[in-house]
């Protein structure tokens, strides 16, 4: 080993490019250790811990994204099944309904049939009730009206033939 | 042709090492016996990370942009690209600081290199075996300390190799930790040098035949795009190589 800084022989000599130099070697050991020890400290160590936490921070931000994928799906399942169940639910109440509003239906109309027979037999009764009546003035009017011709005739004392347009004359005043 | 001009010195001139610095305007600086460029260059790049990263990266962004983010990118990269599949989980993680270091310490270097004025301090052997040493230690003297000193052996050993060729294998595997120590040193320091030459040859050409040897500049422009992209790759290969190494001893069945 040449123990001069330069390789080339400042002397004049032929240069050898294959002998290292002693002062060179301890100045690139000494520089390559001092650089290793300040990059070390101030950055290796501080690039590495903040790689390793993004990488951390990456993986665990993977495993989130695919939890939460998989509940994502679980919940498009839930609500799948969910909107089948309202959708059944509903058309259950809709059949129910429909149910229920054909025999309200059939009941109005029974009741209402029930209804219209009682008006229609109640005024029949009142008809029946109003021509009793009716038959009954009628009647006692005719006998009013008999009476009041017997006390004429009797009154007017005619002959026959008076007497019957006289008759006539009351049943047509009358 | 200018037949005063000699490429040869030319090229070494400028690839070698110095006691001067080149500067505009002021023509070489000379600089402190106990300083060479190279060595200058080796001071500007630990500064330049150490601005880099103390000063313009950001600890408390949630989400990094911008510099933070390239910076979190290349050392994310070298933990989780190299030091974590080559050493294991644990032991990955715990020398990530020192692979970072190699990747950063050698990309600056590098790519100082790639800059007018500035020199290439990993085209010297003398910056490049020092770091090669460095996983020369973890392969050894760490593996020791880890896995004591019957594991460390055990490692030139492989399992299923019959008895007979075995002093054969863990003689081999034993010098094979020199070599490929001496490799890791070679690869980065001759390719960093080996660019540098092309390049400087190629302008140098032009220096000689003027104007003849102009498309030797187009040549030379795209020879520096390939640089840049040396540049990485070599820092890349260095770390690499290192936890693959290290890796290799810390856990010789895999």
């Amino acid at each position: 080993m040449e123990n001069t800084a330069m390789g080339h022989a400042a002397s004049g000599g032929s240069p050898n490019l294959l002998m290292p130099e002693t002062l060179m070697v301890i100045l690139t050991w000494g520089t390559f250790f001092i650089l290793l020890f300040v990059l070390q400290k101030f950055a290796w160590k501080p690039i590495l811990v903040s790689l390793k936490k993004r990488e951390d921070h990456i993986r665990k931000s993977l495993e989130d994204a695919d939890k939460i994928k998989e509940q994502l799906a679980q919940i498009e399942i839930a609500k799948i099944k969910i909107l089948d169940e309202a959708k059944a639910q509903a058309n259950g109440i809709i059949e129910q309904s429909r149910k229920t509003g054909h025999e309200l239906e059939l009941q109005i109309e029974q009741k209402a049939k029930k209804s219209a027979e009682e008006i229609i037999s109640s005024a029949y009764q009142e008809i029946q009730g109003e021509r009793e009546r009716v038959r009954q003035a009628l009647k006692k009017e005719s006998v009013q009206t008999a009476v009041t011709l017997a006390e004429r005739i009797l009154k007017e004392n005619l002959d026959t033939e008076k007497n019957r347009n006289l008759i006539n004359q009351a049943i047509k005043d009358f | 042709m200018n037949p005063s001009f000699n490429l040869t010195e030319y090229v070494m001139h400028h690839v070698m090492n110095s006691n001067e610095w080149h500067l505009p305007f002021l023509g070489p600086v000379p600089l402190p016996g106990f300083l060479s460029l190279h060595g200058l260059m080796v001071i500007i790049c630990a500064l330049i990370l150490i601005v880099l990263f103390c000063v313009f990266y950001r600890h408390q962004e949630r989400v990094p942009t911008g510099l933070t983010n390239l910076l979190e990118a290349f050392v994310q990269f070298v933990r989780d690209g190299i030091a974590i599949p080559s050493l294991g989980e644990e032991e990955g993680e715990r020398l990530t600081p020192l692979l970072c270091t190699f990747f950063f310490f050698i990309l600056g270097l590098n790519l100082l290199g790639q800059i007018p004025l500035f020199a290439t301090a990993t085209a010297n052997i003398s910056v490049t075996a020092p770091l090669a040493l460095i996983t020369f230690y973890f392969m050894t003297a760490d593996t020791v300390r880890k896995n004591g000193i019957g594991g460390f052996f055990h490692a030139f050993m492989p399992a299923g190799v019959p008895k007979i060729i075995l002093p054969f294998i863990f003689l081999m595997e034993f010098i094979g930790i020199f070599i490929r120590t001496f490799a890791l040193m070679i690869r980065l320091f001759a390719n960093m040098l080996a660019g540098h030459m092309l390049i400087l040859s190629l302008l140098g050409m032009v220096v000689m035949f003027g104007w003849w040897a102009l498309p030797a500049v187009v040549l030379a422009v795209g020879i520096s795009l390939l640089e840049l992209l040396i540049v990485f790759l070599q820092a890349y290969i260095f770390v690499l190589l290192s936890a693959v190494f290290i890796g290799q001893m810390y856990h010789p069945q895999h």
